[in-house]
């Protein structure tokens, strides 16, 4: 439930067929309405990035990978200028908008917690 | 006939020296007793420089040891080690890569689980989830648990049976002593070193290693010494053998090459265990759980080595120096090894200078040292001397002329003492854990037998006529020369009378 970044109800809905089968149209639904597609983004380029783990992820993407999320973000930038949403042809595509920077996210905080988890550990030795 | 000559003291001590290999599931065991207070463990992988695909791969797969697996990130395997006492390590031969833990044998009484009021304030929690654990033969675990309360703690504790039971109650009643304690350390470095061995991750962030690959290629680079050997086997065998212990200074692997080989040399032929201090039984039980799994194929193959010889000479820093060695093919003999140990012109006594013809004619401020390289088929023999430059070119003559002196035939009198010198050397490194796994593992794929008794024995069948033989038969081949320093200036081949 408590998400790498926030509270969230996606593993439970992704865990249960019958909440899936429902919830997944409704949330296809918000993914178009909320437009990030028609400026050219994915949902991870949108991540709240200005936070120690999350920089530490995106030091982990491969040089295409942070390549092609700084021309998303460059091309966005464009379309904010005319106020218009990039040419239909360039939207990212349902098939296109995966999750590249969430894993990387979720290791990251896996790994701090194991940090925190080592340095505090108490040794209890008899004798 | 040896074991008839022996003491009963000298019977207790070959009787140390002596594995048994126990092939378990395709993975090859011997346990070893030798009386240390420390135990350890070493798995051997024939994955040496001279099976590397590319250049600086060997190195690389040496130097991404202990990182993350399946089971435990880096961090985890290092603290767990730290907090079992235990000292992790990786090393790269031409032949085999070791990855070895040592530990105290008997840590016993270890820790027990406690409950958390016990503990004091701030342990709020009564749910006490486990983390990791290992079960151990007989039933008892040994895990960390952490806490979900306001506090976090890990306890390493000891319980009976159920690993991941978040029951502290059924905790509270928990047996607290292991019949064997010893065998709990093993058990966890058996752990940790086989599962870098099964389920290594190399992910790409971790390809940090980058810059320790860099670190030893410089530290290489700086030591004439290394980069005379290195070259020497370039020279001598061509590939397979020749292939450096090193990356090149640009090296051109990414971290595809290195899982690449991974895969290819992290087969159960291709490995062995070698355990000092631990019961035979127990150790083969432990690589059987933990190689179930894994991948049974061939492992590499590296074409029969062929000796070629020749001379070379490259730039370098620090004193100058010069390799003058012969190459032999085949299992290394007793007699290369005792033509080795006749050159070898250190003294036994300290600040003297030596009954060796070398030592008597060498120039003030020229060192010689005598190299012997034995490998499963094939051996470098030779004399590495190093001195200032004017110095260099007489040094170098001294050297090749005790080596063709040996050729000519030696006397009794010397002979037996060379025997005597390298029969003590071999002895001598079986002394060291360390020399004791590099004898194993030299005999261990092969499936010779393995007993020091039978190594020295060798030694007592060198009479002058097998001596001289090997020496004109060695002399006869082209020989290696190498030059490390200013090449201008140091001498050629045919200048020191090769």
């Amino acid at each position: 439930m408590f998400g790498p970044l926030s509270i969230s109800l996606a593993p439970l809905v992704q865990n249960s067929k019958a909440l899936s089968k429902w919830v997944t149209p409704l949330a296809n639904w918000y993914a178009d309405a909320a437009r990030y597609r028609q400026y050219g983004f994915k949902y991870d380029d949108l991540v709240m990035e200005e936070n120690p783990t999350v920089q530490r992820a995106l030091g982990r993407l491969t040089p295409r990978e942070t390549y092609d999320r700084a021309f998303r973000m460059k091309r966005a930038s464009q379309a904010s200028v005319l106020h218009a949403p990039i040419p239909k042809d360039q939207w990212t595509t349902p098939a296109e908008d995966v999750r590249y920077l969430t894993p990387h996210i979720a290791n990251v905080v896996e790994e701090n917690a194991e940090r925190v988890k080592w340095d505090t550990v108490i040794v209890v030795k008899k004798n | 006939m040896f074991a008839a000559r022996v003491s009963a003291r000298n019977v207790q001590r070959a009787a140390r020296s002596f594995a048994t290999v126990v092939e378990s599931s395709g993975v090859k065991v011997a346990a070893v007793e030798n009386g240390a207070p420390t135990s350890s463990l070493t798995v051997l992988v024939k994955a040496g420089s001279r099976y590397e695909p590319k250049e600086g791969v060997a190195n690389a797969l040496k130097n991404f040891a202990f990182k993350s697996t399946a089971k435990r990130t880096a961090l985890g395997t290092v603290r767990e080690s730290d907090l079992y006492g235990g000292v992790l390590s990786s090393s790269l031969g031409r032949e085999h890569l070791a990855l070895s833990a040592e530990f105290l044998k008997g840590d016993d009484r270890l820790r027990e689980c406690r409950a958390p009021q016990e503990l004091g304030a701030g342990c709020q929690s009564d749910v006490w989830i486990a983390e990791s654990s290992f079960t151990l033969s007989d039933g008892s675990c040994i895990s960390i648990h952490r806490s979900m309360g306001a506090r976090q703690v890990a306890l390493i504790g000891l319980g009976a049976s159920s690993q991941n039971d978040g029951d502290l109650r059924k905790w509270r009643r928990a047996t607290l002593r292991l019949p064997n304690p010893r065998l709990l350390l093993s058990d966890v470095f058996v752990d940790i070193l086989t599962s870098f061995i099964t389920s290594a991750k190399f992910t790409r962030h971790e390809f940090y290693v980058a810059p320790l690959i860099s670190n030893d290629t410089a530290a290489a680079a700086a030591n004439p010494a290394i980069q005379a050997i290195e070259l020497a086997h370039a020279i001598a065998f061509r590939q397979g053998l020749a292939s450096s212990l090193y990356a090149p200074a640009h090296p051109s692997i990414g971290l595809k090459d290195i899982q690449d080989y991974a895969a290819k040399v992290f087969t159960k032929e291709n490995i062995a265990v070698v355990g000092t201090g631990i019961e035979q039984s127990k150790l083969t039980e432990l690589v059987n759980k933990a190689f179930a799994n894994a991948a049974s194929s061939s492992g590499p193959t590296s074409s029969s080595t062929r000796y070629f010889g020749g001379e070379n000479r490259i730039e370098g820093t620090g004193p100058q120096t010069a390799f003058i060695g012969i190459g032999t093919m085949g299992a290394p003999s007793a007699e290369v090894a005792t033509l080795a140990a006749y050159l070898n012109p250190s003294p036994s006594v300290k600040w003297s200078k030596g009954t060796s013809p070398i030592a008597a004619a060498l120039p003030e401020g020229a060192s010689v040292q005598s190299v012997y390289l034995p490998y499963s088929d094939a051996s470098l023999v030779g004399l590495l001397v190093q001195a200032p430059t004017a110095a260099l070119k007489e040094a170098g003559s001294v050297a090749v002329s005790a080596l063709k002196k040996a050729a000519s035939g030696i006397s009794q009198e010397e002979l037996a003492s060379a025997v005597a010198r390298a029969k003590f050397a071999a002895a001598s490194a079986a002394d060291a854990r360390a020399g004791v796994v590099e004898a194993i593992g030299a005999k261990i794929f092969s499936g010779s037998e393995i007993s020091l008794a039978s190594t020295l024995s060798a030694f007592d069948a060198v009479d002058a006529s097998a001596f001289s033989k090997a020496a004109a038969e060695l002399v006869k081949a082209k020989p290696t020369y190498v030059a490390v320093g200013d090449i201008v200036s140091l001498p050629y081949a045919d200048e020191l009378g090769l």
